[in-house]
């Protein structure tokens, strides 16, 4: 750098970075629940930035350059980042270690809790690092080099990072995307002009007539090219680490879900009994326990990552709030939990945006809250126990579906441990109808031909046992004679037939409370749950499949389904 | 068939040239965005690949589409002398459509200069004129007229040539000398000059006798038939046959600016000789032995200081320039009188030798020495006093 540069340039090179950088890192925005991120981002982007061109400007060596960059970096990460100053006057020595191991550990902190994250700890330190970083090596480029590329490609960094560590379904993605891209090309294209001019010696304002130019043709090329790619494909790490809670010793209230019919007076029993008290939830709303989506041929249990083609099929932690990127009305929810609810199910409805525990006490439980967006099932994993009282707030998506609709696609076969249900549902799957019209085809027959049976009687207790294992719903239900059971077997068949069926569907445990608020045992319900095209879930209520008709004695044998396949 | 590979691979460079810094720095960009983008479906670097394509592919068609243009270029005069202007013209007109405000390169003397065209309409020549100084002695390539295509974003530029280029020769300052000291060798094979003679071998008319004249010249047959004394009437041939010899070595001159009054010197001298009809034989340096003066100006125009031995020149002309009749060594201050004297003597003894030495810091002054005729000149406007001195 033999001549003078002007300051026109330096200042242009400053404002492209500054600029691009802090519209790459506002990727972050719904991966944070404030925006002290971009706080801590822009304050080390000026930092970074200051530095870089102070020492290039003196024409100090680049070795200088690192070691006064990793300096103050240390220095003020604290500061910056761990705002340590709100507790102490003095940073300590962890402190430092944190802003220094931060950039390798801090990004696994923001990906196993559901975003947004609230920045408490060190959970700031990767957009500092991120914005220290390429403020400092962008700015150093652009100002020591002569080459065009090479000061975009730490923006594109900050960029990736930011996709990488953000949501799935980010707001303003377009005109983001159109700011920097747009940025980018006009910084690329002055930048190269630049270079050709200062071997003609040419003129200052074709700089900006060029800048102009290019904003112009890139802003209209960008309008006319419409994303085509579809969000879910967006690959971003929230979902693809971690292995998500383990959940193998957890209550299935399907399982026993005879404890909230009526029976024989007995210690666990809580027909009678009320288990919550709900307020704030519209009127028809179920309130949804747990979402079970995984069978293993004898019980069907929620998971880990059932949900296939979404990323946030992961029971994960979660602070007050969670992003989703569903569209629809509120509802604020309060929750009494009462002592004879025993379950680490916790009940919520539609999907979740914040979660807050009345008693601001409850931080171990608050600490054992796990979330899964997918199945939209909420659990507290050492329990919800009488007095964590809650309130939560969500987004309420439409839950009807009709016989018109079309399944969510599906490559091959849903829920390979029920094939043994394949022969039984044969009619419907050689038939001519859409996925949609066999189910709904085969609750039909299943209402109409299925007796209802929870063995309360003392006389059926032991003939129409509790279950929905391979021989329940086998030859014990839908092979029998005389198809007998209560909400737990035709929801548990009628979800994996479904599934067979290629209609993909679960099994949903929840309650519909009473006008007053309450929910007893007796209104807690068992319901199936169907994807539709549009990859959401709707509701599918026993009304639709099960028979509430009690067996007789003398009871004539059902249809056969050939025949009631011929006959739709 | 072997030329084949370096022709493929010429074209790959002058493709790559093609391409500008911004233009390459946009393809690296929207390749990688391009694969980030479909491999991580990220509609951020789609969206950049894309433009950066679509910015590309537009560049590229602005750059390739031909732009038919006639053009020509000329500079009027061709020769010009230190200090003066030559005018180059370049006539312009479109072929198909017109254009507006087309920039193209008239490169002069090694710079560039930029010219931008007035409106060009197809069959509607638009004169442009270039006035170009002509500071100093040499020759200068003017053009070629290039023109160089480029996009609005500057990402590519092609670079076509649209009139061939020409020289511009800047000749030295010459002086008027007084005629040169005159070779008198009759020949058979001299030339005839325009000298009329009394007795010469080239008969020219008869005349009516005048009192003085030979007896010997009277034609008397021809005084018979026409009643009165009739003389024959000659013209001179003469074979008057000068040689000029520059010394382009660097080692003879103090500086560069007493090269240029030796350069000047020569030439004047040559131009006097040409005047004086004399043959010419002239050597500047290590440049060819030219014999018309117009080619030794040029080559005065072209001659530069150089490492060619005086003494090698010297006899290098001596053997072309048989019975010449005039000698002058154009040399430097600092020329070893050794050197100068073997130079001289190259040629016959009974030619006039005549050495002019150019030093600024010395004296204007004619010498003898050793049978030379030696003229040291401080300043070329003593050039033509001296040679009078000299004649004597």
């Amino acid at each position: 750098m033999s001549e003078p540069r002007p300051a026109g340039r330096l200042a242009l090179d400053c404002l492209m970075i500054a600029v691009l950088t802090v519209v790459a890192l506002t990727q972050l925005d719904q991966t944070y629940s404030d925006r002290s991120y971009l706080v801590a981002g822009c304050l080390a982007l000026a930092v970074a930035m200051l530095l870089a061109v102070f020492v290039s400007e003196s024409g100090r060596s680049v070795v200088l350059f690192i070691v006064l960059a990793v300096g103050a970096y240390v220095l003020l990460g604290p500061v910056i980042a761990l705002r340590s100053y709100q507790d102490t006057f003095l940073p300590t020595p962890a402190d430092f270690l944190d802003v220094l191991v931060g950039p390798f550990s801090g990004w696994n902190d923001l990906l196993t809790i559901i975003p947004p994250v609230e920045p408490t700890g060190r959970e700031l330190v990767v957009p500092y690092a991120l914005c220290f970083a390429a403020g400092a090596t962008s700015t150093w480029l652009a100002l020591r080099t002569n080459l065009v590329a090479l000061p975009v490609l730490p923006i594109v960094g900050v960029l990736s990072a930011g996709i990488l560590l953000g949501v799935q379904q980010p707001d303003l993605l377009e005109i983001r995307a159109a700011v920097l891209v747009v940025g980018i090309v006009v910084w690329l294209a002055v930048r190269g002009r630049r270079l050709q001019d200062s071997r003609e010696s040419d003129r200052a304002g074709s700089v900006l007539v060029t800048t102009v130019l290019v904003g112009l043709v890139c802003a209209g090329v960008v309008i006319w090219l419409a994303p085509t790619t579809p969000p879910q494909a967006r690959v971003v790490l929230h979902g693809r680490v971690g292995q998500g809670a383990d959940l193998s010793n957890l209550d299935n209230p399907l399982s026993s879900f005879r404890i909230f019919t009526r029976q024989q007076a007995g210690d666990n029993n809580v027909y009678d009994e009320r288990l919550l008290r709900v307020g704030g939830l519209p009127a028809g709303q179920r309130l949804r326990f747990v979402a079970l989506d995984t069978y293993d041929g004898s019980t069907m249990e929620p998971d880990n990552r059932t949900v296939p083609e979404t990323v946030d099929d992961l029971f994960q932690r979660i602070s007050h709030e969670v992003d989703s990127p569903e569209k629809g009305s509120t509802a604020a929810v309060g929750v009494r939990v009462l002592a004879p609810y025993r379950s680490s199910w916790v009940p919520t409805t539609g999907a979740l945006t914040g979660f807050q525990f009345v008693d601001l006490d409850r931080s171990p439980q608050r600490e054992d809250l796990r979330y899964n967006p997918a199945t939209r099932t909420l659990v507290a994993l050492k329990g919800l126990r009488s007095g964590d009282d809650y309130t939560f707030t969500s987004t309420l998506t439409a839950t009807e579906v009709t016989r018109a609709m079309a399944p969510y696609p599906v490559g091959g076969q849903l829920q390979r441990e029920a094939a043994f249900l394949d022969p039984y549902i044969k009619p419907w799957a050689g038939s001519a109808m859409t996925p949609m019209q066999k189910v709904y085809s085969l609750a039909r027959y299943l209402r109409k031909n299925g007796r209802y049976s929870d063995g309360a009687k003392a006389s059926e207790a032991a003939v129409y046992t509790p279950g929905h294992g391979e021989a329940r719903l086998g030859p014990g239900f839908i092979g029998a004679p005389v198809m007998v059971g209560d909400d737990e077997q035709y929801a548990a068949f009628m979800a994996l037939a479904a599934s067979r069926l290629g209609v993909p569907a679960r099994v949903v445990v929840g309650a519909v409370p009473t006008k007053a608020g309450y929910v007893y045992g007796r209104n807690v319900l068992v319901w199936v749950e169907l994807r539709v095209a549009d990859g959401s879930w709707r509701t599918f209520p026993t009304a639709k499949f099960m028979s509430h008709v009690a067996p007789k004695d003398s009871e004539p044998a059902k249809q056969p389904p050939g025949a009631f396949v011929q006959g739709e | 068939m072997r030329a084949l590979p370096g022709r493929v691979l010429r074209g790959l460079l002058t493709a790559f040239r093609t391409v500008t810094p911004s233009g390459r720095a946009l393809i690296l960009v929207g390749s990688v965005a391009s694969v980030l983008g479909q491999r991580l479906s990220w509609l951020e670097l789609t969206l950049l690949a894309r433009v950066c394509g679509v910015l590309l592919v537009l560049g590229l068609v602005l750059v390739l589409l031909p732009r038919v243009v006639r053009t020509s270029l000329e500079v009027r005069p061709l020769k010009v002398v230190v200090g003066s202007t030559a005018r180059a013209r370049l006539v312009a007109s479109s072929g198909l459509t017109p254009l507006w405000r087309v920039v193209v390169h008239v490169p002069v003397a090694g710079e560039r200069n930029r010219v931008r065209l007035p409106l060009l309409l197809p069959g509607r020549p638009v004169d442009t004129v270039l006035d170009i100084a002509a500071p100093r002695r040499g020759v200068f390539p003017v053009g070629p007229v290039t023109h160089e295509s480029r996009d609005l974003l500057g990402l590519f530029r092609r670079t076509s040539t649209w009139a061939p280029g020409l020289e511009l020769f800047v000749r030295p300052p010459v002086v008027m000398l007084e005629p040169l000291p005159v070779g008198l060798v009759h020949d058979l094979e001299g030339v005839v000059s325009d000298q009329l003679s009394s007795s010469d071998l080239s008969f020219h008319a008869l005349r009516e006798y005048v009192p003085g004249d030979d007896m010997r010249q009277v034609h008397w047959r021809s005084s018979a038939k026409a009643d009165t004394l009739l003389v024959r009437q000659y013209l001179d041939t003469r074979r008057s046959h000068a040689t000029v010899v520059l010394d382009d070595s660097l080692v003879s001159y103090t500086d560069r600016q007493d090269f240029e009054s030796a350069v000047a010197v020569a030439a004047s001298i040559a131009v006097r000789a040409a005047h004086d009809d004399y043959e010419l034989v002239f050597a500047a340096g290590g440049q060819p032995v030219e014999r018309n003066v117009e080619r030794a100006l040029d080559a005065c125009c072209r001659v530069g200081l150089d490492t060619s031995g005086f003494v090698e020149v010297a006899g290098r002309v001596a053997a072309v320039a048989t019975g010449t009749s005039l000698v002058v060594l154009v040399t430097g201050a600092h020329a070893p009188g050794r050197e100068v004297n073997l130079a001289a003597s190259a040629f016959p003894s009974d030619t006039v030798r005549l050495v002019v030495r150019c030093d600024r810091a010395g004296q204007s002054r004619v010498l003898e020495s050793g049978g030379l005729r030696m003229i040291e000149l401080s300043r070329i406007e003593h050039l033509p006093v001296l040679l009078l001195g000299s004649k004597s």
